[in-house]
């Protein structure tokens, strides 16, 4: 039963419509202004401490974990630092836009055109990747060829070691450092990591202050007696090591609002959390200090400040990462360091906190290992019945193959986990920098042009042969990965420029200290300072690509039913002309998710070439590349610039979403969907994206929801990485789209996430609409 | 439109002398509503009865059956290009099939761009059906479940049921079948040894009653269904509950004494009435006789199975 204290807390932030805030962008501006000429890291400390020791202290009514971004829940601060100009640009559309829109108050308008703006121009992380990267693969961005992360955010899918900010406290962390500043006392990059120490430790001093104030003024003595227990944590914790389990969760909020506060990264995921957790609990109940009931509390509060988190994107970003959750991936279960099983008390309790509460973040992952129990399984399928697309299920033991396979040592994989929406990661010695998304659809609409964009008319790949030349499919092929290497190359460019540009100006501190390596070498986390760095790249429209070269391989080689060049003109004219060759190509040709390998053996073979053609790519650390088959939803925005396809997707269309079957195309059930799945080889890639769609029937009753645990655990015995469900009719989207208000609370998975269907644009409301229920 | 073949007698002929070839109109994969775990149901074609209420109006007729939709046709011709019999014409843009002409070879479905011709039913190998069903087998290991025949009625087609049956259990594969029991005793105990469990229906006890709705008498049906359970295999008993038609208390105890006396403690599954079948009989010219009734209430379901539980039956719902 969910407490008043958690409605209360539920009902305010749901009610709370998603607002901008000038303040920290005020004294970000302020303190750079005040530091010109100094180092970078110099900087940046000064900046960091600017905003902790100033910014508003914020106690919400009630709540029992304190510490937030926002006067407001679901508010965000601005990051002029990393690129003001998209903010001079869309202030003044950011309440009518159609993706993810933001309230800004006039003052606070004011207060950013007047005091941030006119700071920055020239001085952005943005201006720096301006100068480093090819003007052309920018320019490819409005070709629908890419979409580049970096260009308004900071880099991210950031997992810290949260585990040594509890256990050693900041003074650990201190002493670290310290001892790293002996050997090397000039340094000024340790230097300023003790300032930011320091800051750290006065900012939750200021919370204790803040609780203490308020206690004294409040006149309900329980919650009185509350304000002094928040007001005694925040005192010890982070700067000292915690002791219980209500210090384990400040310590862990603190430092992760500090990240928050630092820079608007893509995905700042808690990671392996029960993990990290669990032993303070376990201490706690072994001394009966809490009871199940009050640390349930606790975590349930504790889900709500995750849910508060977002951050305003540019406009673009918000079409390809089209959510206000922020990616903020929790992981459950998995193993052990020792390789035992790892699934706790706190894993079945985040299972409950989401039950109770149906949030859109954190986003739960599942971590099911063959040595996981059944219960644990059975318990994330009882929370996919709820409906609201969580958790995620991940394949625990594919994920450790998978990250030895990117250079993990045996400990380090089996303590990984999974980072925005299906990544893979190591956990607080990893920069995992994915770099945005690569439009495979695309690709091959140059390959079947000769290199020319079918849209523009732009010749962005080599020559590789016209539609009369390639008269097999390893001539198809061969031109395909000629093209995808080429644009991976461009890609390549961009990623190197924009990284430099980070290192050279903008040092993540925070991050830094909680990065195991950083401190060692004196690095930044930008700068490589990590142990472990991998680049990657997702790439997007597998089932596009693999049901077009599926129909081309049946109707022109196989068949002998036409040639080449019919299917290519038809494409060029976005079938205009030829319709029942549409039809033929859409409802006759052999689909991918229906396990048949005609068809299925074209994305295997996608997806191992673009692993391999980015094998052949690295960062400054010579790290190979890894590929990742997620699009978030960046398969909408590719959609609208790719031209007709050769499955008879018609120009401007979307494309198919994670390694997921064409929309509507997986008519064989989802055992099928499974199999068809399973022939990826999985381990090779830095994480796959499977979205179904089930009818909330099919998962009633305990004998239904046991045979639906089957068919994840089936896929896992074939080495699937992920899988996530929307469990939810047809008739019920529909109804929300048309009287929005009474679904304000239905939670749907759009791609590695969940969130509020009224919340999303229509346009990908539709294509969600327009994936297969599986029912019965 | 709807094809009903001519040459019947000929087709039928072809079933009985090839031993190892079938027809059947679906393979349901990830089937979960019947049996235990995850199971692959093939739906053989044909059936002797032909209730009332069925569901599966494809399921009757023992052949392929050729039919067409004329919202989905884009009059593009394809059809009547590939038909080697010149069995298609195109008359104001819709399709029309001469029957006397067609063999059902199926080319103008294969090459129908539209999906607007459909071929209902399909004839399978032993080996070709057996390796389309075999891919689900890690799902069935998982979960403990197999394959399940249905139909139609699976045993009409007897000789092919029977190796297929057989290569199940040579592969360790655990089987079901489906069945009306409207067959000879002899059949059905030649697949006992080899399938795992039966699932077989009992609609109606009075006789002229069970001809009325279903086309034939139940005399055989109740005399395989008293061998079937006294010899102690896995059985359940389905009984669909169709209101006003066997669902009065009458019906009701007569079906539970004698299962009662056939097997203490029998396991007996009630099914309610759907018409989710319905729109199949449309797309199929086939007239639904059972307009006028509507799947029976939760009471009344309650009602029958305390009827039932009378006797020493095991009900479920
Ligand atoms: S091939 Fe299909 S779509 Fe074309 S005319 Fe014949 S039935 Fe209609
Ligand atoms: S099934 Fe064969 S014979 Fe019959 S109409 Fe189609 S193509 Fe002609």
């Amino acid at each position: 039963m969910i407490s008043t204290r958690l409605t209360n807390l539920k009902n305010k932030l749901v009610d709370t419509q998603p607002r901008v805030y000038a303040e920290r962008a005020l004294l970000v501006t302020k303190a750079y202004q005040e530091t010109e000429g100094c180092e970078p890291c110099v900087r940046r400390a000064h900046a960091m401490e600017k905003i902790l020791l100033n910014c508003s202290v914020i106690i919400r009514e009630n709540e029992l974990v304190v510490g937030a971004k926002t006067p407001t829940p679901m508010g965000s601060p601005l990051y002029p630092e990393f690129n003001s100009q998209w903010i001079e640009k869309e202030i003044d559309t950011l309440a009518q836009r159609k993706e993810t829109s933001f309230l800004i108050d006039e003052e606070n308008k004011k207060l950013v055109k007047e005091k941030v703006l006119p700071y920055w121009p020239g001085r952005t992380v943005y201006d720096r990747i301006l100068e480093n990267v090819p003007h052309e693969s920018l320019e490819a961005v409005d070709e629908g060829l890419f979409f580049h992360y970096y260009l308004n955010r900071s880099i991210g899918h950031i997992t810290v070691d949260y585990g040594r900010i509890l256990n050693q406290g900041l003074t650990g962390i201190q002493t670290q450092v310290e001892a790293a500043l002996e050997k090397n006392p000039k340094n000024i990059y340790l230097q300023s990591l003790l300032k930011i120490i320091s800051a750290i430790s006065g900012f939750a001093r200021r919370y204790a202050d803040e609780a203490e104030k308020q206690a004294e003024s409040c006149l309900n003595e329980t919650r009185r007696q509350e304000l002094l227990e928040i007001a005694r944590i925040c005192s010890m914790v982070p700067l000292h090591p915690a002791t219980s389990f209500r210090e384990a969760i400040q310590s862990f909020w603190f430092f992760h609002l500090v990240l928050n506060l630092e820079s608007n990264s893509y995905a700042i995921s808690p990671g392996r959390f029960d993990q990290y957790i669990n032993p303070y609990y376990q201490k706690d109940l072994d001394q009966g200090i809490i009871s199940q009931e009050a640390a349930q509390e606790v975590i349930n509060c504790l889900w709500i400040k995750f849910a508060e988190l977002t951050v305003v994107k540019e406009g673009e970003t918000a079409k390809a990462s089209n959510t206000y959750t922020d990616f903020q991936n929790l992981n459950i279960g998995g193993l052990k360091k020792d390789g035992t099983d790892g699934v706790n008390d706190i894993s079945y309790m985040c299972i409950e906190a989401q039950k109770e509460l149906c949030l859109p973040q954190p986003q739960l992952s599942c971590l099911i290992s063959t040595r996981s129990p059944r219960e644990f399984l059975v318990k994330s399928c009882e929370l996919t019945r709820k409906g609201t697309g969580m958790p995620a299920v991940f394949n625990a033991d594919e994920l450790i193959l998978a990250l030895m396979d990117k250079g993990k040592s045996l400990e380090d994989a089996r303590c990984g986990g999974i980072n925005g929406c299906v990544e893979i990661t190591g956990q607080g010695n990893d920069n995992m920098a994915s770099s945005g998304y690569v439009n495979l659809a695309k690709c091959l609409e140059l390959t079947l042009n000769n290199g020319k964009s079918m849209t523009t008319g732009r010749q962005w790949g080599p020559e590789t042969g016209t539609a009369e030349v390639l008269d097999s499919m390893e001539k198809i092929w061969t031109a395909f990965e000629t093209q995808i290497r080429h644009q991976a190359t461009l890609k390549h460019q961009y990623d190197q420029g924009a990284r430099a540009a980070f290192a050279a100006v903008c040092p993540v501190l925070c991050t830094s200290l909680a990065i195991s390596g950083c401190i060692e070498s004196a690095r930044d986390f930008h700068e490589g300072g990590a142990r472990y760095n991998l680049p990657m790249m997702c790439g997007v429209g597998t089932g596009t690509v693999a049901d077009s070269l599926g129909a081309i391989d049946w109707f022109v080689f196989k068949k002998k039913m036409m040639p080449l060049n019919r299917i290519t003109q038809a494409m060029q004219t976005n079938y205009a002309t030829d319709d029942t060759l549409r039809h033929m190509l859409l409802k006759k040709g052999p689909k991918f998710g229906n396990d048949n390998d005609e068809v299925d053996i074209q994305a295997v073979k996608l997806i191992k070439t673009f692993v391999k053609v980015l094998k052949d790519f690295s960062n400054d650390q010579n790290n190979p590349y890894a590929a990742n088959m997620i699009p978030t939803t960046a398969h909408l925005p590719f959609g609208e610039l790719t031209a007709a396809s050769a499955d008879g997707r018609l120009a401007a269309a979307p494309l198919s979403e994670g390694i997921s079957p064409v929309q509507g195309m997986d008519l064989s059930g989802p055992t099928a969907v499974v199999k068809t799945m399973g022939k990826i080889d999985h381990g090779a890639t830095a994480g796959t994206l499977l979205n179904m769609k089930f009818t909330p029937k099919t998962l009633e009753g305990a004998d239904r929801l046991n045979k639906f645990a089957d068919l994840i655990r089936v896929y896992f015995d074939m080495g699937g990485h992920h899988m996530q469900f929307n469990v939810v009719d047809r008739e019920t989207l529909l109804k929300a789209q048309k009287t929005p208000e009474e679904f304000r609370s239905l939670l749907i998975r759009v791609a590695g996430y969940s969130d509020y269907f009224v919340m999303l644009s229509k346009d990908v409301q539709d294509e969600v609409i327009s994936r297969m229920d599986h029912a019965m | 439109m709807f094809l009903q073949l001519t040459r019947l007698a000929g087709h039928k002929n072809q079933l009985q002398n090839t031993l190892l070839t079938g027809t059947i109109f679906d393979v349901k994969r990830y089937a979960i509503h019947d049996g235990s775990g995850i199971r692959t149901t093939i739906f053989f074609k044909g059936c002797p009865l032909a209730c009332l209420w069925c569901a599966n109006p494809e399921s009757q007729s023992y052949l392929p059956e050729l039919t067409y939709i004329s919202t989905e046709c884009l009059s593009c011709g394809m059809c009547r290009q590939t038909c080697p019999n010149e069995a298609i014409s195109l008359v104001d843009q819709k399709v029309i099939v001469a029957p006397e002409k067609c063999d059902l070879c199926g080319h103008c479905v294969e090459n129908c761009p539209g999906n607007a011709l459909q071929l209902m039913g399909r004839t399978v190998t032993l080996n070709g059906l057996f390796k389309e069903i075999e891919t689900d087998r890690p799902f069935w290991d998982r979960s403990g479940g197999g394959v399940t025949l249905s139909g139609g009625e699976p045993l009409a087609q007897f000789d092919f049921i029977l190796a297929f049956l057989n290569a199940c259990k040579k592969k360790y594969i655990s089987t079901a079948i489906e069945t009306c029991l409207y067959t000879t005793l002899d059949k059905i105990k030649a697949i006992l040894p080899v399938v795992d469990h039966v699932i077989c229906d009992l609609k109606i006890m009075d006789s002229g009653r069970h001809k009325i709705n279903t086309r034939v008498s139940n005399q055989m049906i109740k005399e395989n269904m008293k061998i079937l359970l006294v010899s102690g295999a896995d059985v359940l008993v389905r009984m669909p509950l169709i209101p006003g038609i066997n669902d009065d208390k009458k019906n009701l105890e007569a079906m539970g004494a004698f299962i009662e006396s056939c097997r203490k403690g029998a396991r007996v599954e009630l099914l309610p009435y759907h018409r989710l079948g319905e729109s199949k009989y449309r797309r199929m010219k086939k007239d639904y006789k059972l307009v006028h009734i509507s799947p029976p209430s939760k009471e009344k379901m309650e009602r029958a199975r305390k009827v039932l539980e009378t006797f020493d039956i095991h009900v479920l719902i």
